[in-house]
């Protein structure tokens, strides 16, 4: 289990993170949301210690962390930080030597996770010459290659395509098998809705909302029919927001009583629907707008 | 810290820049070596006296050939039209209304007033060899030799010295710029390609700090060896090729030393070192080292504030200025009096001045151990000081990507401490 208790940084009158408190536990998938310069990195970088806390605790196993163990955080930057004139195998060995690894342990686990995103042709390959989301992919296997507890992601879809962020979501999901916790940061909410069990989102270092995400959704009262037809619908009672995807239709509605409204209605006009609850994204919208308001 | 330093080093001199640099300088050094063969080949008359063919009075000509002046072959010859066109560098003296000096190019100034001054002498001693009596030539020709009493005899300061020590400055400016800056260069680079976020999830900025500094320190060890493998290398070819002759010769013809020895074995056996000699070197290298350390220590925490490659040139173009005017401040107080009681004494106590001016004041005068001492700890305290502070400076420094620069940085950090008091 990692606790973060009221944790707070600040760079003189400046807020880089306020009374930030949060738990998560083996095998789950923190989300760390917020805009740029909210304070997400500051977060990752006092976790990691690369940075002192002004204040609160930051525990592990319910012992504060004096970051002794170096092997005990796996942490994939926001920016490339890979040194371009090496080749994969140097990259992976140097930060790996740096963690005490076994060059043979090493060898094995790199041969592992090259396997395993299908990219085994790059282990001699110069850094420089890799593609975008290829160099993000090694940066993730030295991430993971000492085989952290604790793994910290900032940003990790930046430069994949499809195929890549479905592969990152099969990443992560074996990973929580194997009992790793995983903080992660991404404005891409769609792309991480379905990876994350808790949340919290931070706006200028304070935090906005936090909590297990499938229980925000349920306790928002707004929901989601997804009607599988282009007419137009207009504004009526109890409808917040009509948007039109495609050849569907998304109506927002107030509370679940006027959904099940709508639903009646749907179903007398055997309609194709869905009903959905509110997305992360919406959430995140409606929190910046009342804050705006 | 081990891992650290062995990819630095592995970094360095495993690529294809220092590889090649490496092979010219030891090409460079096989030139030196065999240089006498090398100008042999290239233009042998190179090194040959200067031949003046003169053509006058008699005992004009046996006075000149009496002179044996250095570098010069005076030769009797009389006057024709093909003797300048067989030999070109050669000059033909003689007198029509007026002495003159014939070439085939312009001559140089000085050589002309050189043989003006050997003109004048002659004609000098010629006129007085005729109206005095031998006694009298004899007392007017004597020698006048003038005698310095020197009142602090502590301190030998020659030609040769101020040569040596010239050599001494100028290597130790050079050595510390390269060194110190590209130390500074790669925290640079590390920082640029946000490595050391990475690097420092595992290392604490001090083994980081420290490891940039033992990087400086190895590099050059390092590379002077690779200099000290080639000079030997190079010298045992030349004494397999003549034992080291041709080289004794040509250093003796441009008056580089005065060698007295034929062979480089010859020389070895009658080289004697002396343990005092052997001290000063000892000191020298010790002052050498703690202040290229403490100006790796310096630029390291300044380069730490410096976002990119860009920003680098104007950090350190400034301090490139300074160093300059440290050497040449060093340079124009290389004298006795400067550095035995003038700022060149005090500036020997300063840490990193020290490192150009202790080592200047001891190969000219002998400095107590009581000074020596003295210097030293003060140069310890202070980068005791800098190894204190530098690390947490360095750790804030390597992970502020604000582009506000180091001296911005600083003053933000100064007031967030004026802030704090309040």
């Amino acid at each position: 289990m990692l606790s973060v208790e009221h944790l707070s940084k600040y760079y003189g009158n400046k807020i880089g993170v306020k009374d930030l408190s949060f738990r998560i536990g083996k095998g789950k998938v923190m989300g760390i949301l917020g805009s740029n310069g909210s304070g997400k990195t500051t977060t990752f970088r006092m976790l990691l210690g690369l940075i002192e806390k002004s204040e609160g605790k930051i525990l592990y196993e319910g012992k504060e962390l004096d970051f002794s163990d170096k092997c005990l955080f796996g942490y994939l930057p926001e920016e490339k930080s890979l040194l371009r004139d090496l080749k994969v195998k140097d990259q992976v060995f140097y930060l790996a030597r740096l963690k005490k690894m076994d060059d043979q342990i090493i060898e094995q686990q790199l041969d592992y996770w090259l396997k395993y995103f299908q990219i085994e042709r790059y282990k001699n390959a110069k850094v420089a010459t890799l593609s975008k989301g290829n160099t993000q992919l090694i940066q993730i296997i030295c991430a993971l290659v000492h085989q952290p507890k604790i793994i910290i992601f900032d940003e990790p879809l930046n430069g994949l395509d499809l195929e890549n962020v479905a592969m990152f979501k099969k990443l992560c999901q074996k990973l929580k098998k194997e009992g790793k916790i995983l903080l992660v940061s991404s404005h891409q909410y769609n792309n991480i809705e379905d990876l994350v069990d808790e949340v919290v989102y931070l706006d200028k270092g304070k935090t906005c909302f936090k909590g297990n995400l499938k229980m925000l959704k349920k306790k928002h009262p707004e929901r989601i029919i997804i009607i599988d037809r282009e007419e137009g619908y207009e504004e009526d009672k109890g409808i917040i927001d009509i948007e039109y995807i495609g050849n569907k239709t998304l109506l927002k509605v107030e509370n679940e009583e006027i959904a099940k409204s709508y639903i009646r209605k749907f179903m007398k006009e055997k309609s194709t629907f869905s009903l959905e609850l509110i997305s992360l994204q919406m959430m995140i919208k409606e929190t910046l707008n009342e804050r705006v308001d | 810290m081990k891992e650290l330093i062995r990819f630095s080093i592995k970094r360095r001199f495993f690529n294809h820049a220092t590889l090649l640099l490496n092979i010219l300088l030891g090409i460079l050094v096989c030139g030196v070596m065999f240089s006498d063969q090398l100008i042999e080949m290239i233009n042998p008359s190179m090194l040959d006296n200067q031949i003046i063919y003169v053509d006058l009075d008699e005992r004009v000509v046996s006075l000149f050939l009496e002179m044996n002046q250095e570098g010069i072959t005076f030769i009797r010859e009389s006057r024709n039209e093909d003797l300048l066109k067989n030999h070109p560098k050669a000059y033909l003296l003689y007198y029509e209304n007026g002495y003159k000096l014939e070439s085939q190019y312009k001559i140089p100034d000085e050589v002309i007033q050189g043989i003006e001054g050997l003109l004048n002498h002659l004609h000098q001693s010629m006129t007085l060899g005729e109206m005095l009596t031998p006694i009298d030539y004899e007392i007017i020709n004597q020698k006048i030799e003038l005698e310095n009493i020197v009142k602090n005899e502590n301190i030998e300061m020659n030609s040769d010295k101020q040569n040596l020590i010239f050599m001494v400055i100028t290597s130790i400016y050079f050595t510390m710029l390269s060194f110190s800056t590209s130390v500074a260069n790669e925290v640079i680079y590390e920082k640029s390609t946000r490595q050391l976020e990475l690097i420092l999830t595992s290392v604490s900025a001090k083994t980081h700090f420290l490891s940039k500094m033992v990087v400086g320190w190895m590099t050059i060890f390092i590379q002077m060896g690779i200099l000290l493998l080639d000079v030997i290398t190079a010298g045992m070819l030349r004494i397999l090729f003549d034992e080291g002759k041709g080289l004794i010769t040509l250093i003796n013809k441009l008056n580089l030393f005065h060698i007295e020895e034929n062979t480089f074995i010859e020389l070895f056996k009658h080289l004697s070192i002396e343990y005092d000699f052997i001290i000063q070197i000892f000191f020298i290298m010790i002052f050498l080292m703690l202040g290229i350390l403490m100006l790796q220590m310096i630029l390291v925490v300044i380069s730490s504030f410096i976002a990119n490659i860009e920003e680098a040139g104007n950090v350190q173009g400034p301090f490139y200025l300074i160093l300059l005017g440290v050497y040449y401040f060093a340079l124009s107080l290389n004298t006795p009096y400067q550095m035995s009681e003038g700022i060149g004494f005090f500036c020997s106590f300063l840490p990193f001045f020290n490192m150009l001016f202790m080592p200047c004041r001891l190969l000219i005068q002998n400095v107590s151990i009581l000074e020596l001492s003295l210097s030293l700890i003060i140069s310890v305290i202070c980068m005791g000081m800098v190894l204190s502070k530098g690390p947490s400076i360095y750790q804030r420094g390597v992970l502020d990507y604000t582009s506000r620069g180091f001296l911005g940085v600083m003053k933000k950090t100064l007031e967030r401490e004026n802030e704090k008091e309040k």
